[in-house]
């Protein structure tokens, strides 16, 4: 990625979300595939695998492919804005250059539109339109994950 | 026509994970575990009579954490009105030494357990319930049914609260009422399993 780029990502806003419909909205309209990574600093499992989660978007981004954080540090009682620093300073420490946003509603109510089961970390593949694509509940298993996407994409330029 | 097949899988996938978890109007497992806090077993036998709520958490999940008090605080009260409050750490101490049955007596002691704190060593409890998260809730009446699941409340911060789950389903109960939201999403962290 090339260094200009990396740098604007990681001086990119922590935007709020409150619900999925916001999530979606948050990726470029050029992004035909797009990955939502729900995690949070405080789950451990989660900060595990975000080292897993930066080498896809690397992988893929020049694909086509845009990956987006829904952090839920949010969902511990705090000061916002602390919540909010401590996660940015998370991310720049471990190079984390895919975009993320910042979940402020409630977590439940995002499990429900979501349907997944309450536990994170869950990644979640949609196409443009917001159909859901593929999905890995539990940490990312990323060989696994990378074959259904390198599937996915390859299905999808050959449709065209 | 793919992406309906993906989605139909997707939702039988969902059907599956979520049938595990004890439905509402289905009869409650029993346990018998031993309390981490004086080494007595302790068991919850459904039908007993007695309005009881199964609490599964941990002592290293933050969002757990995030709500130990409002569980303390909702043991202690609603002790007084009969309720039988059992909470249960199946998470593998193998994996995570802090759940140790040593770690949660000094956690019970510590935050004033006003109920017995019960490791649930292999886990077993956690999958015969479905529980998949920390805190998981089920609420279970006299005659051994359950009739609530899910989470405390919607959320961890008293200032955006709206729905409070357990509270509501306590006092519809109490009530001699039916309970209006018998099924929540529980979320919190995953819970660690014996394997």
């Amino acid at each position: 990625m090339p260094a200009l780029i990396a740098a604007l990502l990681l001086l990119a806003p922590l935007n709020d979300v409150q619900n999925v419909t916001d999530v979606l909205h948050a990726f470029r309209p050029a992004s035909r595939v797009r990955v939502v990574s729900v995690w949070a600093t405080w789950c451990a499992p989660c900060v595990a695998e975000i080292g897993d989660v930066q080498a896809i978007s690397d992988r893929f981004h020049d694909q086509g492919v845009e990956v987006i954080g829904v952090s839920l540090d949010d969902m511990i009682p705090g000061e916002r804005a602390t919540t909010k620093a401590n996660l940015a300073k998370f991310l720049e420490q471990r190079h984390v250059r895919f975009r993320n946003v910042y979940f402020t509603g409630r977590a439940p109510e995002l499990a429900e539109e979501l349907r997944f089961d309450g536990s994170i970390p869950i990644t979640i593949v949609f196409d443009e339109n917001g159909h859901e694509l593929l999905r890995n509940e539990g940490p990312l298993d990323k060989n696994w994950f990378t074959k259904q996407l390198e599937t996915l994409i390859a299905k999808r330029r050959s449709s065209k | 026509m793919k992406r309906t097949a993906i989605t139909a899988m997707l939702l039988l996938i969902a059907t599956f994970v979520f049938a595990a978890e004890v439905e509402v109007g289905a009869k409650a497992p029993g346990f018998t575990l031993a309390n981490a806090v004086n080494g007595a077993n302790v068991a919850f036998k459904p039908g007993d009579g007695k309005l009881s709520v199964v609490v599964f958490t941990c002592n290293q999940c933050p969002y757990a954490k995030a709500f130990e008090q409002r569980i303390v605080d909702l043991g202690r009260d609603y002790a007084k009105r009969g309720v039988v409050f059992y909470a249960i750490d199946s998470n593998d101490e193998a994996q995570y030494s802090i759940e140790s049955a040593s770690e949660m007596k000094s956690r019970a002691t510590e935050q004033h357990y006003p109920f017995p704190y019960l490791k649930d060593g292999d886990s077993r409890i956690a999958r015969a319930y479905g529980a998949r998260v920390t805190p998981h809730i089920f609420v279970v009446d006299g005659t051994g049914t359950v009739r609530y699941r899910g989470y405390v409340d919607d959320s961890a911060k008293t200032s955006e609260r709206k729905h409070e789950g357990l509270r509501d389903a306590l006092d519809s109960l109490l009530a001699g009422k039916a309970v209006d939201v018998t099924a929540t999403r529980a979320f919190g962290c995953t819970i660690k399993f014996k394997s």
